[in-house]
């Protein structure tokens, strides 16, 4: 199949119309092309890897051993802009998925959480090495977690919903929640267990109250870190600073 | 003087619309802007010439459009043209009424050219004689209007507020300690932002406090502090109905100027088409003959005199309204009750014609019913110590108080596109900043095109529909020099000539107020800086390290670990997150990551594995961008899927330990489960250089149960390297 796609490609056809030739989801010509388009950067490359952050380690290591210079990969996908795409016609088009993994959520109102999310072709694979099935076969699933006062880490929530969602999705509108409440969405796969094995989750997210509180859930944290009982206040901050190199201690 | 006070507050913001080619539609909303907002309210100011209290926030695109040289001489030629279709209708035969207005508008429009010319074109520097006289306090906004809540980064909401603080700052010679949130939008932790970047107020609707926690004990009747300490001033909804509202408000008067019925529209293209644009279309000119008339699409001639009438009519009734409002709640001290009423500068005189005269009569008749005029700024260096500290959670001045105008489903699909220009600008600026003049100018350059590309009005457009595909485009545009420009970043393709092609499309702001490291995460600095650069490292990936010792295995990865630590190697070992023990620990040259999985809600083994790898994987690809890695070695079956992705894409040779096999362990074992690990088992074998099996297991037995290759070894002892030619080098120090 992933070959038919390609070949179909190379001819000149649209994803979109290739979806509709072989009569299977744009998702899944998506993730042909761009597997096999990834494959071909990476088999291509010959360029010389400048190493960032000038690594004056002898020349020789990088010689003998081309595979071992890791960066190889990073640099080849960073020689463009992820957002450098171009349509069929070889104009920029805006890119219809960037192989990162992110669920980022917003708030529409109290009663709604617009969500959006993309999964990389990395954590796709590794699914498809533990779980032996192909990552379209894998059936998507969502989930809705109210974790106020608790903190998701711990593994502990109020309540959840889950539920399925069609191949492809990318962006949800949740709707209907509760004001005033702490959730976390989380984009995943259902199991041959049926369990929901989250891929990608949000930070946890409050929707805004809608009606006057009196003295709720806030006021205490807020008298605390206002009168300097904490070091930093125990109430969520939307717009926390974000390090590209988060995980590299 | 009258207990309580009065605050007003007025938004002047456009989108950034200049454009090099001449004959642009939109850039009209700045001309008519000028004509009907800015020089109305500039001429009311002059003419009162004495402290009116009004905080006038003005956007740094009005800012920059209104400096800038271009859009000036257009301005002038407009007003030119206008006053040669004003005088070719005067010498049309029409109507008596017709011509009264046309006698009025030219008056006007000479009056708008002499002003104009006056400040010599450029109206910051009127505003900026007020601020300076002291008649007026102004504020601004962030850089492009971008809605804060929806922003993904604290960089990104830094980068908007101090960017378009610097650009004020270097128009009107002082930094304001006061901002105007765009949409009045509030989310927890951008008062943090605001009030490190030097800000101590801004503005809110009346929502925000009355539905704060714990609710605010003066109501909307004062402001109160966010939980970082940023005053937040509520909207009076029920003041401030009586002005926007169309419905219940003054505007909708009969006898005020319509606003949906343009001359243009009335008259024979053959007669108005040199007035518009040059490919044929029809617009506003801005002369509008008629007045509200009433519910009825049979509009009468405007009659100015009666306009004139209402106004001094409606400042009347409006400080009549607002003298009682404030004696009802004037039992309220510490602080006095306040009414604060924010709007849009562009309601007055845009679209409600005469809101500029009703602003600058109200100000009179306020002086004479002796109610207290103030600036936000004033109050709180009067009252400060007597505003109560609230949660406020998010929300807006917009449709429905919320975020329904931003985030709908005809604008939802510009987000990710945003963010994630937020999270390569964080990455660029970490890996690039202070290389070179040109990159710095290249990074700068970014931010410029994100900032432009971030703007609350491609989504409210959007929203609205109308010139919805300007908006799209602009979006686009954006986002494409955004990804030209990064990608001659990476390739090393910069160029002066590039840069200021770049520039050119669109010179908003100067390089001095765009500041690279709003962008920078201090992490990112002690990465991409301060780390120590290491050799190529092994990376090892087990179920078990260091106080957690099941059987054998745990101690077989330590001694190995450290055995090829002690040849000099450096060696990351990945291992699942144990309660108690760090996250990151580091001896020597051994690190160790004890990894948190995706997800802790999980209850069976193989999802929970399944989980662990995926962040195994996440992580990886994120250590090598730093850390060269030459060889992956995993123990234990529930590390396969992961060490053989990281393998497959990191292109390194992979080494396998299984010091014992599902089989083995169970040598009747059957189901699901069991299958399922025997399969993963048997996955590694094709791929594995090399797969090490514990001394005590038979390889001639295994192969009856796996299909083994040729690579298959008992482990090695502990101080011989496990990985040949791979290990290549002995590190020593």
């Amino acid at each position: 199949m992933e070959e038919k796609i390609v070949s179909l490609k190379q001819q000149g056809l649209t994803l979109k119309q290739i979806a509709a030739e072989l009569d299977v989801p744009i998702g899944k010509v998506q993730y042909a092309w761009r597997k096999w388009r990834n494959q071909q950067q990476e088999s291509e490359a010959v360029a010389p890897v400048k190493p960032k952050g000038g690594n004056k380690k002898s020349k020789a290591t990088v010689e003998t051993s081309k595979k071992q210079v890791a960066s190889t990969k990073e640099t080849l996908d960073g020689a463009t802009s992820p957002l450098l795409d171009q349509g069929p016609e070889g104009f920029w088009q805006l890119p219809d998925r960037y192989n990162v993994d992110f669920l980022h959520a917003v708030v529409q109102s109290p009663n709604s959480v617009y969500v959006c999310w993309e999964v990389s072709d990395l954590v796709k694979e590794t699914l498809e090495l533990q779980f032996m099935r192909r990552w379209e076969d894998l059936p998507k699933a969502f989930r809705i977690l109210d974790v106020t006062l608790l903190d998701y880490s711990s593994g502990q929530a109020n309540r959840s919903y889950t539920f399925d969602l069609p191949e492809m999705t990318n962006s949800w509108f949740v709707r209907p929640l509760d004001p005033n409440t702490t959730y976390v969405f989380e984009f995943g796969i259902r199991t041959m267990e049926g369990e929901f094995l989250p891929i990608v989750a949000s930070k946890p997210l409050d929707t805004p109250r809608a009606e006057p509180s009196g003295t709720g859930r806030f006021a205490e944290p807020v008298r605390r870190w206002q009168y300097g009982e904490v070091d930093s206040p125990e109430v969520l901050d939307t717009l926390p600073k974000y390090a590209a190199y988060r995980y590299v201690r | 003087m009258k207990p309580g006070y009065f605050s007003l507050v007025l938004h002047a913001h456009l989108p950034y619309v200049r454009h090099e080619e001449k004959h642009r539609l939109e850039e009209r909303w700045v001309y008519e802007a000028i004509s009907e907002t800015y020089l109305p309210i500039l001429w009311q100011v002059d003419r009162l010439k004495r402290p009116l209290h009004w905080t006038v926030s003005i956007s740094p695109p009005v800012v920059e459009m209104l400096a800038d040289p271009l859009i000036q001489d257009r301005y002038v030629d407009h007003l030119d043209e206008m006053l040669e279709l004003i005088e070719l209708e005067l010498s049309e035969d029409r109507t008596d009424a017709e011509k009264a207005t046309l006698h009025f508008y030219r008056q006007r429009y000479n009056d708008l050219k002499n002003t104009f010319l006056h400040w010599d074109k450029n109206l910051n520097e009127a505003f900026r004689t007020y601020r300076e006289a002291g008649y007026i306090d102004m504020v601004t906004c962030t850089a492009t209007h971008g809605f804060n809540p929806h922003l993904f980064t604290e960089q990104a909401a830094r980068a908007e507020i101090r960017t378009g603080l610097n650009c004020f700052e270097r128009h009107y010679g002082f930094r304001p300690t006061g901002i105007w949130l765009p949409e009045c939008a509030y989310t927890p932790g951008v008062d943090r932002i605001l009030f490190e970047e030097g800000i101590r107020y801004t503005f809110v609707d009346e929502h925000a406090l009355l539905d704060a926690d714990p609710t605010p004990e003066k109501g909307i009747g004062a402001p109160v502090y966010s939980p970082h300490g940023v005053a937040l001033f509520p909207r009076d909804q029920i003041i401030s109905g009586k002005i926007w509202s169309s419905m219940i408000g003054y505007p909708g008067h009969p006898d005020y100027r319509e606003f949906y019925r343009d001359l243009a529209y009335d008259r024979d293209w053959d007669y108005i088409q040199s007035f518009m644009h040059p490919e044929g279309i029809r617009f506003d000119t801005g002369l509008k003959m008629h007045r509200i008339t009433g519910d009825t699409d049979q509009k009468d001639f405007y009659v100015r005199e009666w306009a004139e009438h209402q106004i001094g009519n409606h400042a009347m009734d409006f400080a009549k309204t607002l003298e009682s409002h404030l004696e009802a709640h004037s039992a309220q001290t510490f602080p006095p009750f306040l009414v604060t009423a924010p709007f849009d500068a562009e309601l007055f005189g845009h679209w409600w014609f005469e809101g500029p005269e009703f602003l600058g009569q109200v100000a009179e008749r306020l002086d004479e019913f002796g109610i207290e005029t103030i600036t936000p700024a004033i109050f709180l260096e009067r009252h400060f110590k007597d505003l109560q500290t609230v949660h406020v959670s998010m929300n807006t001045w917009g449709r429905k108080g919320y975020g329904e105008v931003w985030i709908n489903e005809r604008n939802e699909w510009m987000l990710r596109h945003l963010h994630m220009m937020e999270m390569q600008l964080v990455k660029d600026v970490a890996d690039y900043r202070e290389q070179s003049e040109l990159t710095d100018r290249a990074l700068k350059q970014l931010i410029r095109h994100y900032v432009l590309a971030v703007s609350s009005d491609w989504a409210f457009i959007l929203d609205g529909q109308t010139t919805a595909q300007y908006a799209a485009e602009r979006f686009r545009e954006h986002t494409r020099l955004f990804a030209e420009l990064e990608t001659a970043l990476y390739q090393d393709s910069l160029t002066p000539q590039l840069l200021d092609e770049h520039y050119k499309a669109y010179p908003f702001l100067q390089d001095v107020d765009i500041e690279i490291d709003s962008f920078l995460a201090p992490h990112d600095y002690y990465v991409t800086k301060e780390r120590v650069q290491e050799d190529p490292a092994i990376l090892v990936l087990t179920p078990e390290y260091h106080g957690h010792l099941v059987g054998g295995l745990g101690k077989r990865v330590i001694d190995e670990v450290e055995a090829r630590a002690n040849e000099g190697e450096v060696v990351y070992v990945l291992t699942p997150y144990h309660e108690g023990l760090p996250e990151y620990e580091r001896h020597g040259n051994i690190h160790v990551y004890r990894v948190r999985p995706t997800s802790p809600f999980l209850e069976h083994v193989m999802n929970q594995v399944a989980t662990q790898n995926i962040a195994y994987v996440k992580l990886v690809h994120e250590l090598a961008k730093r850390v060269p890695f030459k060889v992956v070695h995993h123990f234990d079956w529930m590390t396969i899927p992961a060490a053989r992705e990281l393998a497959h894409s990191l292109e390194l040779p992979l080494y396998s330990t299984m010091l014992s096999f599902e089989t083995t362990r169970n040598p009747h074992g059957h189901g699901g489960l069991f299958d399922a690990i025997h399969r993963i088992e048997n996955s590694v074998f094709p791929v594995a250089k090399v797969v090490y099996v514990g001394e005590e297991i038979s390889i001639p037995e295994l192969k009856q149960r796996y299909q083994l290759s040729e690579n298959v070894n008992t482990c090695l002892p502990l101080e011989t390297s496990p990985y040949g030619q791979d290990s290549m080098k002995k590190n020593v120090k």
